[in-house]
């Protein structure tokens, strides 16, 4: 048995859990739905205005 | 040592066959909001951009970006690259990835060149070095929201999403969406005349998009091997991932046969990992090498 890549993926499991835990908390997927459902302008730098 | 049946070519690449059809469904589902599909909470480690109205899911480097640089810590957006990298590795990429589909529409009708495979490993840094750069002006553009400062002077229309300036996923879903969908083209040869007053990032951007499209004539996901940030993340958990394509020696030819190796679309020498897993992290288990091996020689386990 791979100790180290275990121990690895043990810690990965870690931080998931704990940043699932916080997501949950700050209630994430609001802020998620939020981007998904309003107008996001953000990604149109350089799009030429209404001439 | 037996070879596979000749007979049959669709059987022969009938993992490649269905990984073409996930990739069509998923593309269908990511812009589902054109068959009225409404927008869900699902989070995937894809570039999926925000941007574009018709998208039902996000990216998690998009979320990333978008939370970060409103001073909020990306703990949702973590959660789904870290579970992405521990369990199925870049899976993604290579199956539900938008962007990635269109890399391969154009790398299945193109030439493939060789690259050395130095030269592939070590681009594959380069990606790495992207996503820590990005997210260091993430960062920084963090903390001056935290404090207050006005940081819209210095990155002006990409002060939420430095990374989209390079990022050929939101420049085709969001950017020339929104050129078309609003009519901003030109439509007679009076306005033509107006495509001199585009802001240079406009044309900076659409040169970037050509660029990582049509490089997959020659080389294939060149941009996914060696730019994407979000591959570069999701690769270094490479070695950990859950989901393995292991080489076994027993059946495989080596340097005899080396077909694994030729129709590798990520450029990976798989006759390096015989005996062992597939651990590199440019690794998309395309499962290509799995399709074409005569003797089947490569097994995925878990």
């Amino acid at each position: 048995m791979d100790y180290r890549k275990w121990s690895i993926r043990a810690l990965y499991l870690i931080l998931i859990v704990l940043f699932l835990i916080y997501a949950y908390e700050l209630k994430q997927w609001e802020v998620t739905k939020e981007f998904l459902t309003k107008f996001i302008e953000y990604e149109n730098g350089g799009l030429p205005k209404l001439f | 040592m037996a070879e596979k049946s000749e007979k049959g070519k669709i059987l022969r690449y009938r993992i490649t066959i269905l990984r073409t059809i996930t990739q069509i469904m998923s593309f269908i589902l990511i812009f589902g909001g054109v068959f009225g599909f409404a927008s869900t909470l699902i989070v995937l480690p894809i570039m999926a951009p925000a941007g574009n109205p018709y998208t039902t899911v996000i990216g998690a480097w998009q979320l990333m970006e978008l939370m970060l640089t409103a001073a909020i810590f990306p703990f949702l957006a973590l959660a789904i690259i870290l579970i992405g990298s521990i369990t199925l590795g870049r899976t993604f990429c290579a199956w539900v990835c938008p962007f990635g589909f269109i890399s391969d529409i154009v790398s299945y009708i193109g030439k493939k060149k060789w690259v050395p495979r130095k030269t592939n490993q070590s681009l594959f840094k380069f990606s790495v070095y992207v996503a820590l750069f990005f997210l260091f002006i993430d960062f920084s553009i963090a903390y001056n929201q935290a404090i207050g400062r006005s940081i819209y002077s210095y990155f002006g229309e990409f002060y939420r999403e430095p990374s989209s300036i390079i990022e050929p996923s939101t420049i085709l879903f969001s950017l020339l969406f929104w050129y078309f969908y609003w009519g901003l083209y030109p439509q007679n040869l009076e306005a033509l005349r107006n495509l001199i007053n585009y802001s240079p990032f406009f044309w900076f951007r659409i040169i970037v998009l050509v660029l990582a499209i049509f490089i997959n004539y020659y080389i294939p996901r060149w941009w996914c091997r060696w730019v994407c940030p979000l591959g570069g993340l999701m690769g270094i958990g490479a070695k950990y991932k859950l989901l393995k394509v292991y080489v076994d020696p027993k059946t495989c030819l080596g340097s005899q046969c080396g077909k694994c190796t030729r129709i590798c679309p990520m450029g990976i020498n798989v006759l390096d990992y015989v005996g062992r897993n597939i651990d590199n992290p440019l690794c998309t288990t395309c499962l290509m090498c799995l399709d074409i091996c005569p003797y089947n020689a490569i097994k995925v386990k878990i």
